[in-house]
């Protein structure tokens, strides 16, 4: 056989070995909580305990609460920047932070007032993004939130901020298997 | 390959000559830079960025938008020398160093001529900015490098035949996962191979087929697998693919208030200003008004300067003598250029880092065209070499932050466009 042949042959089972690495190796490093467990914590702190206890790695989180910084929510949750904490450490590659309608304006301007320095929002159809080293985070009002994942999710949910026709919203995702969570974690 | 000119240097010498240059390279490189036990400028963002990766598969400092081998390369020198000055720099040491070498070889392939090979290196060997981001952690050292032996393994397979083609493609893939400086010039590096290859009637199937193997199957391999920490986070290629339009679409966003340190950035002068104005800045330590430390940057002025004439002088040339290989420095250059130029973001001036091998065989090729035409060789070369190790020599302790003695510096001092402290 000549020499070009062997080396394209190499070459060609190393790319298709890569592509089928980059399809197959993160999801088989993602790691889940066992057995499916459901939480309540009174702060970030807590929760950033949880994760870290429950072993979970290379996450989607979906995260329905009011305030994404600690710097807006002053005596209120989150009171350290888990998410960041999260992202930089591997346990979540990527968020979806769904906050009440009737704040939506206010976190667009908290936001835009934190990040503007930094990096800029993407802005999109239902939100905007924030494009963080660690992954996207996914900022959108509970009205424009598809739940449109096809892998398990960790779950938070800050209690009090919901009115009661948002939270059944929120129940019915559950209900209905649109989300699915082995590790929900709900701040009281 | 045109024929060999009317060289003064012999080919046994030239090596000779060779190793001497390659001796101070390394010695600059080298000599004190891993006695400063704290971070040096951008080391601050890119050791931290490197062990996150290494660590967690997540870059930090906000800076992902690059690619990773830059970061992991760092990481592996760390993990094998420690969380110490050896561990951040040595990397960029061997790489500016051996650069030297590479272009040395690539000047040969190119003028086949030892005089311009030698100018070449000297150039690039005692450039004080290109010593200075050697000493330090800046991804322009590798990313040169990488791309200086993607051309010398092409220029290899195209003019002599060998087979490196699948190296190249590996060189290819190491280039571009250290930075995006050379996405015009690397297929201008194809479509020279398959220009000459078809000139001498040999472009077949079979050759086309080698090409699409070894030059773009296996640099998305090389690139691809490169990813495998930010992989290991959980992610997909789906989510590769989004993430690499969210890092174009972020840096195209940048403007001159997103950096934290915008002073510096002008400091380095925009990019147009480069190979036109002198300038030095940098940062200092001083003990007292007699001494001090000194980390300097600067854009080399007695040589960068002549780069646009030269490059004018070797195209002419090239075209004239209907030298196709000769043209290819000043494509490089201007298709590496045009791309800092067309950036829509400010710049640092290191970036010029990726043009300074084209200047340079672009200049040692128009200085030994003079030396020729005024039949005064060994004058020119000796001049040009030695015009580089005592301008490199001088230069050195301002780069280099070695104690030394402000009043011989002064004249250089008083052109400080900006002086920070560290």
């Amino acid at each position: 056989m000549p020499h070009r042949i062997i080396i394209n042959t190499a070459i060609l089972i190393f790319f298709l070995g890569a592509i089928a690495f980059s399809y197959m190796y993160g999801p088989y490093k993602r790691s889940y909580a066992t057995p499916h467990k459901t939480i309540s914590v009174h702060s970030a702190k807590e929760l950033d305990n949880i994760w870290r206890s429950s072993s979970v790695h290379g996450r989607i989180a979906i995260i329905f609460a009011r305030h994404l910084n600690p710097q807006f929510s002053i005596n209120g949750f989150p009171e350290t920047d888990y998410i960041d904490t999260a992202m930089r450490h591997g346990i979540i590659r990527a968020a979806y932070y769904v906050v009440p309608d009737a704040i939506w304006s206010d976190v667009i301007s908290e936001n835009l007032l934190k990040n503007s320095s930094m990096a800029p929002l993407k802005t999109t159809n239902s939100g905007f993004i924030i494009l963080h080293e660690g992954g996207r985070i996914n900022v959108m009002p509970l009205s424009k939130f598809i739940p449109e994942l096809n892998e398990n999710v960790l779950v938070v949910i800050e209690e009090k901020i919901w009115s009661s026709q948002e939270r059944l919203k929120i129940d019915n995702y559950f209900r209905s298997g649109l989300l699915t969570s082995d590790l929900v974690v709900r701040i009281e | 390959m045109n024929e060999d000119m009317n060289c003064t240097i012999s080919e046994k010498n030239s090596w000779k000559f060779l190793l001497l240059i390659l001796i101070l390279a390394t010695f600059f490189r080298l000599w004190g830079t891993f006695d400063l036990n704290e971070y040096i400028e951008d080391e601050a963002i890119h050791i931290p960025n490197a062990i996150s990766l290494g660590s967690y598969g997540t870059t930090a400092n906000w800076n992902w938008h690059h690619p990773q081998l830059s970061g992991l390369i760092i990481y592996s020198t760390i993990s094998i020398f420690g969380d110490n000055p050896i561990g951040w720099r040595s990397s960029n040491a061997f790489f500016g160093t051996t650069s030297v070498l590479l272009l040395f070889l690539i000047a040969r392939l190119i003028y086949n001529n030892s005089s311009a090979s030698l100018i070449a290196a000297t150039l690039l060997g005692l450039d004080p900015f290109h010593i200075y981001l050697s000493r330090t952690t800046y991804m322009e050292i590798p990313a040169t490098f990488f791309f200086l032996l993607y051309l010398y393994l092409m220029l290899e397979y195209t003019e002599k035949k060998r087979n490196t083609l699948p190296l190249a493609g590996i060189a290819m893939g190491l280039t571009i996962a250290v930075k995006a400086y050379f996405v015009f010039a690397i297929p201008l590096v194809v479509a020279y191979s398959a220009y000459k290859i078809q000139r001498r009637s040999e472009l077949s199937r079979t050759i086309i087929i080698d090409f699409i193997f070894s030059l773009l199957l296996l640099p998305v391999t090389v690139y691809l697998m490169l990813y495998f920490q930010w992989f290991s986070r959980g992610y997909t290629l789906n989510e590769f693919f989004q993430m690499k339009s969210d890092a174009i679409w972020e840096l195209q966003k940048n403007t001159l208030a997103s950096f934290a340190n915008k002073d510096f950035v002008e400091a380095g002068g925009k990019p147009w200003e480069w190979f036109i104005k002198p300038m030095f800045w940098g940062h200092q330590r001083l003990s007292n008004i007699e001494e001090g430390r000194f980390l300097l940057q600067c854009n080399n002025p007695p040589f960068r300067l002549l780069a646009l004439p030269s490059l004018c002088i070797a195209t002419l040339y090239a075209w004239k003598k209907q030298l196709i290989q000769e043209l290819l420095p000043p494509l490089l250059f201007c298709s590496c250029y045009l791309l800092i130029l067309s950036a829509q973001r400010p710049m640092f001036s290191y970036s010029s880092t990726a043009l300074l091998p084209f200047a340079y065989l672009a200049i040692s090729r128009a200085a030994t065209l003079y030396a020729i035409r005024i039949n005064r060789e060994k004058l020119i070369y000796s001049f040009f070499i030695s015009a580089a190790v005592i301008w490199g020599a001088y230069m050195f302790p301002l780069i280099s932050a070695r104690l030394i003695p402000v009043s011989p510096f002064r004249p250089i001092l008083s052109m400080v466009r900006y002086m920070g402290n560290f």
